[in-house]
């Protein structure tokens, strides 16, 4: 039981900083707050769903291919003559993004809810000193975790993440010192659309379904633990994440039933206490970029 | 729900307004007489969706009721009487409801039909209830549809409801001689919390023991790790546990349970049907669920009234039936049709009395009893138990449910 609950705490956080990380980076680079994220997701999620009888790998590869392409093409058609633009303006300008792909894909391809059978090796049960843990529950973990290292790594020790790092502190200084404006924002949506690949392959083994508007509570996942981690730095954006999932599997094992339809309603109140105590975020610099 | 709500403009809003002032004045001062139609015919405004979130819901009730309407017509009408529609799209919209309800009447026509959820009824049943002209919704599930104070007694639904469906589980599950149930209950809609309430209560009246109920949240994301671990946890196990939920949240929910290694039969209401069913819990087996019909994707009915059903369906639409929403809006033209034989005057009280006047009418899966003067909506309808295994659907029983318990909750049909 408490094993259980453990790989399945920390594979709901590890998630969720992902979809964190998705979202604090785009609003890092480009001061883009992007409620577009759900869609990128949506995007990885339906080509799960149309690959579903092609072998997993394959179809994980798709989700990849499919979530990048949506972000590229968000930015290239919406963002990008939006460069510069206030941060408000990006804001709007990314629901009228999510809205319209949604829109599309309600009209398009999913009507209604479809189902993604499960694939059997991740419905197995392996014993992890004497309980019994899901493959899928292991996975989650090592997959997000793999790529949460990932993204540190990038971020830190490579070329690309130190001129995304100096491109979010002051994007005209770093342009200006020579990094490609362009090439930068561009690789930033290339990251988010993997992640939110990621984060769909996960949400759709663990659902099972796929639906129109599926990607909104992921957004929101990312954008509540980005604000609570503090939306200036990644490492920050990432302990927000993760505590919001090991919370959300805490609060699932710990209330009585009667009180579990209002797990959120506890989540978000301790959410705004610690906002009270802590406005800029836990992990949030002296400095706050807003724009 | 941040930005899947649904566009208000002020305009409609005023519009809706306006429109049922005027209707409820033309009532007040005509005395509801609004007699436009010719005697030798009757007239159907369907105002449903055909577009937006409630169009899976809506669109196949709605062309199976055309469906059977064309048929009566063809054999010759109701006592001679040919039945005309009128249609308006109010797209999964409730502002656009109230609208088209009060132009369809302000048409003349002797009854409405609203869609298939209670919320999306509401606006248009208020309407028709000041102009007392009978609403019925073609399948709202929610009990409030049907009692005579929610929405008024010109208000009927063409469906069990989520008490039945919870009381037929209950009723069947004891047939199987299953005595003791564990409720996992998805709290995120009336339908779900009346159908695990009824069943509950249902389950003990015939003798059984609730020895345990867990919660979840619902919706589209669903993850009841922690739920599956404590059913697990428990020893010894229930004889089944009865999954109140809808899909896909219920579907992913009965395969989260397989996953995590829980053995028991699964139970649940009519809301899991459809293909979206098996395609989510894939192979898991002994999973069952108190549907209105089995047909298409399900097999085992042999009903040559249902088949008949689904191939007149499928010649008429060029496909089968995807949901077994779809028989319930063709058994519904059967009802209206049968209440209005032999009568002449078409004005809103007569045709209220008639619907009201609970006879039982022949439909694909049997014969049901529709309404009755103080329930608007049906309790006797023989729901059919359906068996999900391997990827597949199959036929299981019919089961009725004579009564339903009385929770106390101002449940009209119950008692």
């Amino acid at each position: 039981m408490i094993v259980d609950y453990i790989v399945s705490a920390l594979g709901l956080g590890a998630l969720y900083a992902l979809l964190t990380i998705g979202v604090a980076l785009l609003f890092g680079v480009l001061g883009l707050m992007n409620f577009a994220y759900g869609e990128i997701i949506l995007a990885a999620a339906f080509a799960l769903y149309f690959f579903r009888d092609a072998p997993w790998l394959f179809a994980v590869a798709m989700a990849v291919v499919f979530a990048v392409a949506v972000a590229l093409l968000s930015e290239r058609l919406a963002f990008h003559p939006l460069r510069g633009a206030d941060p408000v303006t990006l804001m709007i300008a990314s629901f009228a993004v999510s809205l319209a792909l949604q829109s599309v894909a309600r009209m398009t391809v999913l009507p209604r809810a479809q189902g993604v059978p499960p694939q059997d090796f991740l419905a197995q049960r392996v014993d992890i000193l004497g309980a019994r843990v899901s493959v899928r529950d292991l996975v989650t973990l090592v997959l997000c975790g793999l790529v949460l290292v990932a993204v540190a790594y990038l971020m830190g020790r490579t070329s690309l993440g130190v001129q995304l790092r100096a491109a979010a502190e002051n994007f005209q200084m770093a342009e200006s010192l020579g990094v490609k404006g362009n090439r930068v924002i561009a690789s930033a949506f290339v990251i988010a659309g993997v992640l939110a690949a990621v984060g769909a392959v996960v949400l759709v083994t663990r659902q099972g379904a796929v639906s129109a508007q599926m990607g909104l509570q992921p957004m929101l996942i990312g954008v509540i633990g980005a604000v609570l981690g503090g939306m200036s730095s990644l490492r920050g954006a990432a302990l927000g994440g993760f505590i919001l999932g090991v919370g959300t599997a805490t609060l699932e094992a710990l209330l009585p039933s009667d009180l579990i339809a209002f797990r959120d309603a506890f989540l978000f109140t301790a959410l705004i206490g610690v906002l009270v105590v802590r406005p800029q975020g836990l992990l949030s610099g002296s400095k706050v970029r807003v724009s | 729900m941040l930005y899947s709500v649904r566009p208000k403009t002020p305009w409609k809003a005023a519009a809706a307004v306006v429109a049922t002032a005027a209707v409820t004045l033309l009532a007040a001062c005509g005395g509801g007489s609004d007699d436009s139609s010719d005697a030798d015919e009757i007239v159907i405004g369907f105002a449903t969706s055909e577009s937006g979130n409630m169009a899976p819901f809506d669109v196949e009730p709605t062309q199976a009721a055309m469906l059977r309407i064309d048929q009566i017509n063809e054999e010759g009408g109701v006592d001679g009487k040919t039945i005309r529609t009128v249609t308006r799209d109010v797209r999964s919209s409730p502002e656009t409801v109230g609208t088209a309800a009060t132009e369809l009447i302000g048409e003349g026509v002797d009854l409405l039909v609203t869609p298939c959820d209670f919320d999306l009824s509401a606006p248009g049943a208020s309407v028709a209830q000041s102009a007392e002209v009978p609403a019925i919704s073609i399948c709202a599930g929610d009990p409030k549809m049907a009692d005579l104070t929610t929405l008024g007694d010109f208000i009927f639904s063409a469906n069990a409801g989520s008490d039945v469906e919870g009381g037929s589980g209950a009723a069947w599950a004891i047939d199987q001689g299953w005595q003791s149930a564990y409720i996992l209950q998805d709290e995120s809609i009336e339908y779900t919390k009346s159908a695990g309430a009824y069943f509950q209560a249902t389950f003990e009246e015939l003798g059984g023991e609730v020895v345990g109920s867990d919660a979840f949240p619902g919706g589209d994301s669903v993850n009841i790790a922690s739920q599956a671990a404590r059913l697990r946890g428990m020893s010894p196990q229930p004889d089944f546990v009865y999954v109140a939920s809808w899909n896909p949240g219920g579907a992913t929910a009965i395969r989260q349970l397989r996953e995590a290694g829980i053995e028991i039969p699964i139970l649940g209401p009519a809301a899991l049907d459809g293909q979206a069913l098996l395609d989510i819990v894939g192979n898991a087996s002994d999973i069952y669920y108190t549907g209105f019909a089995c047909y298409s994707y399900c097999t085992g009915a042999d009903s040559s009234e249902l088949d008949d059903f689904v191939s007149a369906y499928d010649e008429e639409y060029g496909a089968e039936p995807s949901s077994a929403y779809a028989v319930l809006g063709y058994s519904m033209v059967s009802a209206i049709a049968d209440a209005l034989a032999g009568i002449d005057d078409l004005d809103g009280p007569t045709v209220r009395d008639a619907l009201a006047e609970g006879e039982a009418v022949s439909t694909p899966v049997g014969e049901v009893t529709y309404f009755s003067e103080t329930c608007h909506k049906i309790i006797d309808f023989p729901m059919s138990v359906i068996n999900v295994s391997d990827g597949a659907m199959s036929f299981v029983t019919q089961q009725r449910l004579e009564t339903l318990p009385d929770l106390g909750d101002g449940n009209a049909c119950a008692g």
